[in-house]
């Protein structure tokens, strides 16, 4: 069940009543009601990856006790080091195997060996990188003494598989939810409006920004030696756009949806292509990925303590694992040791923290310095991105080449104008927005409600002009 | 919570007004002619979808009419006049013109796989390839031109209608369809190609048969070229086209096709259309079709003597019933 479906736009109105209606001072209620949909919602995708969900929630549930009730420090560690190997072997099995077993037969065969290794035929379960990094976090913190196990199997399944974050993240901690889900929740008006305003921003990030760019950029990917220079450049600003589209679109529809039932999510994302430097943008782009490697990878490498030396290792480190997180395949690989290089010079300077604030705070535009560093980073990120979009490696590296070709100052075959006033309009929305947790969350606020109104109106007119059959979420995927 | 209901109602109810006077003001005038069961080729406000309208009629007419031979394809199919390729038929066959806007290799495979599914025999088939259209799409298409039949693709009726009601609601068309709902009067498209309101139409077979059209051009051909050459693109010369167009999707759906036709012992024909951009077929792509139909296809694609001549189409996209006249004698020379 897509969030840009009828199916969900059914489903979520029934669950929200049921919620509030059948027993709104009954957490156990509450929490059993959330807990039977957000299984319904995932058996939609595929009923028989729910068993793999179900054994992953146990899994974590009964090591996290177990590790608890651990006599000696020896003991917790070889439950810890079970929970995480189990977790990450699934993990390996669905998304790695086959790329691994590939590559080796390629590896063998250069230097002439042949063998033939069986791969397997199954597809992807959906979530499966979120939730096991959800479970992963759980165990971890316990392990750190940082949490205590939850007792309550409800609440703790409800923690790993609430609808709203179960296929796409935000990857969240227990230490920010599983209090939520214990307590009492009593309607917010506030919270449940300002829930509709974000879910409504995002259907419209998806489905009239996202989903008209994946037009261009499908097509100019698939065919890409066929096109000039400037054409690809331009297939490579859509996907651009189209991936932030999609995945923040996606993240504020979850977010949203989770504030109508009274329940706050970790912000996913904070207006990143407005970032002035690398190591900005990663403070913007998927959030909650980029603190779960900081919290669980980068500081217990070491961090940024020890030497220039230990952090240029450990930030490469958590960069490729970042890349191979979102596929296997060499472009995702390629993607995050990019990004590595890209923030190298801030580390190496002692720079990476110098745009802790929110760019032109307080201002209607940015200096001339912010300007050009936002457009340096925006260009920098467009690069990466050919490579995460791309096939292969050759696919990327041709791609790259004609670009920089003369070709690149030819008029491009696709001119989709109003996708650019839309894109402009999209990105003027964004500037007046960014200072808010999200763009459209403020904006009318002082207006009268009948205009207020007529602007959400444009807005869902638009969404409905532009869908078509649902677009699947490119970050499912992962 | 009261507030926010109240809110969230107001919201709608507003919302909700608006959006079912548009639903009512559709469903009564049924602008695209897919909810009453009238059998139009033309429509005061754009065009028809003709995969509804073929789906519909043979779907009216099979059981009286017990048809048995069908042709395949795009509007291009506009060219293969049915009484010219009866000639070619035994005396039992039937003829349907099974043809939709943009028909793909989607659209084809599951007619054929609806025809089977009714029962209905395959004994002649003529299927009309076109290297523009034919394998871009190997699945359904959300355009309210081109979206199938949902008897044909068995995706969702709601889908279908939706495409419609949304085609509805795009403002160009609205106000256009509002305009001549109050006026009566239709804005004159000049560049139209085949003026859908000039020609006739043989509702049991489902074919279009642009006679006044042919009439004019044959009276005064020098008049009708100098008048449409707008409509002519100034072309390169021969030109191949080099990429593949036919992926593991589409060739799924060829050898489906193929084991139809096998299955219904099917005597058929694939021609892949003389257009006038003069680009031929891949390479790879006419392997592979030779591959799965051996001497059944007939390629008229690239520069030839069907495409040298302007005269032989309407506009730059569809050819005249003469070059499928004689396409059909060239492909049916054993039968003569």
């Amino acid at each position: 069940m897509l969030f840009n479906s009828i199916e969900f736009a059914i489903f979520l109105p029934i669950i929200f009543a049921l919620y509030w209606f059948v027993d709104p001072k009954s957490v156990r209620v509450q929490n059993i009601l959330l807990l039977v949909a957000s299984y319904y919602f995932y058996a939609c995708w595929d009923w028989r990856f729910l068993f793999l969900l179900v054994f992953s929630t146990l899994l974590d549930y009964y090591t996290g006790i177990k590790m608890h009730e651990a006599s000696t420090a020896k003991l917790k560690k070889i439950w810890l080091w079970i929970s995480i190997g189990i977790n990450l072997g699934f993990l390996g099995v669905f998304k790695y195997y086959n790329f691994f077993a590939t590559s080796f037969e390629s590896a063998l065969s250069e230097i002439g060996l042949h063998v033939n290794l069986w791969t397997i035929q199954v597809i992807l379960p959906v979530g499966i990188s979120f939730y096991t990094f959800h479970g992963l976090s759980y165990v971890i913190d316990i392990y750190k003494n940082k949490i205590k196990p939850e007792r309550n199997f409800i609440d703790y399944t409800l923690f790993v598989s609430f609808f709203p974050l179960l296929v796409a993240g935000p990857i969240e901690r227990a230490t920010h939810l599983l209090p939520q889900i214990q307590r009492e929740r009593t309607f917010d008006y506030t919270k449940a409006i300002d829930g509709l305003r974000q879910i409504l921003w995002g259907l419209f990030k998806k489905i009239v920004i996202a989903d008209q760019c994946a037009i261009y950029a499908n097509q100019i990917f698939a065919n890409s030696a066929d096109y000039s220079g400037s054409a690809l450049l331009l297939g490579a600003l859509f996907f651009t756009f189209q991936i932030y589209g999609d995945f923040s679109g996606y993240s504020d529809i979850a977010i949203g949806t989770a504030k109508l039932f009274g329940i706050d999510l970790l912000r996913n994302f904070a207006f990143p292509y407005f970032s002035r430097d690398i190591a900005e943008f990663w403070r913007r782009w998927h959030i909650s990925l980029s603190s779960w490697f900081r919290d669980y990878l980068y500081i217990p490498l070491g961090g940024s303590k020890g030497g220039t030396w230990t952090k240029v290792r450990n930030t490469f480190i958590i960069f490729i694992v970042s890349g191979f997180w979102h596929g296997a395949n060499w472009t995702f690989l390629v993607w995050g040791f990019l990004n590595a290089l890209y923030i190298m010079p801030s580390i190496v300077l002692k720079s990476n923290r110098n745009h802790l604030d929110i760019i032109a705070q307080g201002k209607y535009l940015p200096s001339f310095r912010e300007f050009g560093g936002m457009l340096i980073t925006f260009l920098l990120t467009v690069l990466a991105w050919i490579f995460f979009r791309s096939e292969d490696l050759t696919q990327a590296i041709q791609y790259i080449s004609t670009i920089a070709s003369p070709s690149l100052f030819t008029i491009p075959t696709f001119r989709p104008f109003v996708l650019f006033l839309f894109l402009l309009f999209f990105f003027g929305i964004e500037w007046i927005g960014r200072e808010q947790q999200f763009a459209l969350a403020k904006i009318g606020e002082r207006w009268p409600s009948w205009l207020r109104w007529i602007m959400y109106y444009a807005f869902i007119i638009a969404i409905f002009a532009f869908v078509g059959k649902e677009q699947q979420f490119i970050y499912f995927q992962f | 919570m009261r507030k926010f209901i109240r809110r969230v109602f107001h919201f709608f109810l507003v919302a909700g007004i608006a959006m079912s006077l548009l639903l009512i003001s559709y469903i009564c005038f049924d602008p695209f002619v897919v909810l009453k069961k009238i059998y139009y080729h033309s429509i005061p406000i754009g065009n028809p979808n003709r995969d509804y309208l073929s789906t519909e009629l043979f779907l009216k007419n099979y059981k009286t009419y017990r048809f048995n031979s069908f042709i395949f394809g795009s509007s291009r199919t506009l060219a293969y006049r049915i009484d010219s390729w009866e000639k070619y038929l035994s005396k039992e066959a039937k003829p349907f013109k099974f043809d939709a806007y943009g028909e793909t290799i989607y659209g084809i495979y599951t007619k054929m796989k609806f025809l089977d599914k009714l029962n209905v025999k395959m004994d002649n088939a003529l299927l009309i390839f076109c290297r523009n259209i034919t394998f871009q799409r190997p699945h359904n298409s959300d355009n309210h031109l081109t979206i199938k039949h949902p008897a044909t693709s068995g995706e969702s009726e709601w889908m279908f209608h939706w495409a419609f009601f949304k085609a509805y609601l795009n403002p160009n068309y609205f106000f256009e369809f509002l305009w001549h709902k109050i006026t009566g009067k239709q804005k004159v498209i000049d560049a139209e190609m085949l003026h859908l309101n000039k020609m006739t139409f043989d509702s049991v077979r489902n074919e279009m048969d642009l006679k006044a059209k042919e009439n004019s051009i044959n009276l005064g051909m020098n008049v009708y070229y100098m008048e449409k050459k707008n409509l002519f693109y100034k072309r390169k010369g021969e030109l191949l086209d080099p990429k593949s167009k036919i992926r593991k999707t589409q060739l799924f759906m060829l050898k489906e096709i193929k084991r139809l036709l096998e299955k219904h012992n099917t005597n058929y024909r694939i021609v892949i259309s003389p257009l006038y951009e003069q680009m031929k077929f891949s390479v790879e792509d006419r392997r592979i079709l030779k591959q799965l139909f051996g001497d059944h296809i007939h390629d008229f694609s690239g520069k030839n003597y069907f495409t040298d001549d302007v005269t032989h189409y309407y506009e730059a996209s569809h050819y005249r019933p003469m070059v499928g006249d004689s396409i059909l004698s060239i492909i049916y020379a054993d039968k003569k």
